[in-house]
């Protein structure tokens, strides 16, 4: 199989957000959204075997997972990658909810597919939209128009999780995921 | 093959055993930093948590307590998925789900407390009001 080629690759961050997340929130929550996850790399390396691609790495890291190809794959291409985690997590979804089972795959991927749609780079919305600009326009105003979109937006959102967390005493997750979001759009572009 | 070429491709070949062999060992000592990291935390998390229970207890709970506040987050992303099931939309659900985890519980009640608010206004004033006066609110409404 073509999609297993590549190297995977653990770091570090990756056992520690696998321990904290365990050891402060539930083991049982922790593996159904390991499984969310592998679903929606899955429907990644799923199209690149179809577009006869092979995944240069695969990267677990804090941040969660990379998947790094080898360039060369068309914008239109590109678009398509950057959706497909999110679809097989949409029809996870469905499928549990048309079984009516497993509620807390059904939210977790349902959830992941969700945050994943963020038009925000580095997630798969953020890439999407740089891929689905580029098609339209000039991938340099593309990339231009990505980068500030997304610096903007997770500024936003990091000060909002601040805000809420200092003046209203709320709970600091809005914060968490606005440092990641500034951390990634401020790094990867 | 002269004398100076065999030379020549001899130190090639011993610098390209010379760099792979630095390779190696630089990637050995990456896996190695990699392997005490990962080693240190679980230390720190699981095997730290035995050694000295009640301190970690503490801190953990703290930190716990700063985390997670008073929200189930297992419960709440069973609970998307159960009202999926039940014939909810996805796109509310998720708006539930978000409201429920970001938003502080002060201005989540927003609504409920105005409303609370008005009712006891109302039943301030009506309580204020003599009996005909109540009548004439009313007819008013």
């Amino acid at each position: 199989m073509r999609f297993l080629s590549g190297r995977l690759v653990v770091t570090p961050g990756f056992a520690a957000l696998l321990s904290a997340s365990a050891y402060f929130g539930s083991l049982r929550l922790t593996g159904v959204f390991l499984l969310a996850a592998a679903i929606h790399e899955t429907g990644h390396l799923l199209t690149l075997h179809f577009m006869d691609t092979a995944p240069e790495r695969l990267t677990l890291s804090a941040c969660g997972a990379e998947l790094t190809v080898r360039s060369g794959l068309s914008f239109r291409r590109e678009l398509f990658l950057c959706l497909a985690g999110p679809a097989a997590n949409l029809l996870t979804a469905i499928v549990l909810s048309a079984l009516d089972r497993w509620p807390l795959l059904l939210g977790a991927s349902l959830l992941l597919c969700a945050f994943n749609l963020l038009p925000l780079r580095p997630l798969d919305g953020g890439n999407a939209l740089f891929a689905f600009l580029s098609i339209v326009g000039a991938p340099e105003r593309a990339e231009r128009l990505t980068a500030v979109f997304s610096r903007g937006s997770a500024l936003a959102v990091l000060t909002l999780g601040g805000v809420l967390m200092l003046r209203e005493n709320g709970c600091p997750w809005l914060l968490f995921m606005g440092i990641w979001l500034t951390c990634g759009a401020f790094q990867q572009i | 093959m002269n004398t100076v070429e065999r030379e020549k491709r001899f130190e090639r070949s011993r610098k390209e055993k010379a760099g792979k062999r630095e390779k190696l060992e630089k990637r050995l000592d990456h896996l190695l930093i990699r392997f005490i990291a990962s080693a240190l935390i679980f230390l720190l998390v699981f095997v730290g948590g035995r050694l000295i229970p009640e301190r970690a207890a503490d801190v953990f709970g703290a930190v716990r307590q700063m985390i997670c506040a008073d929200l189930d987050l297992s419960g709440s992303v069973e609970a998307v998925g159960s009202a999926v099931q039940s014939g909810e939309s996805i796109p509310a659900a998720l708006r539930d789900w978000c409201v429920d985890t970001f938003l502080p519980a002060s201005l989540r009640t927003e609504d409920g407390g105005i409303e609370q608010c008005l009712t006891n206004g109302t039943a301030y004033r009506a309580h204020l009001l003599a009996p005909s006066q109540k009548l004439l609110v009313l007819k008013r409404r």
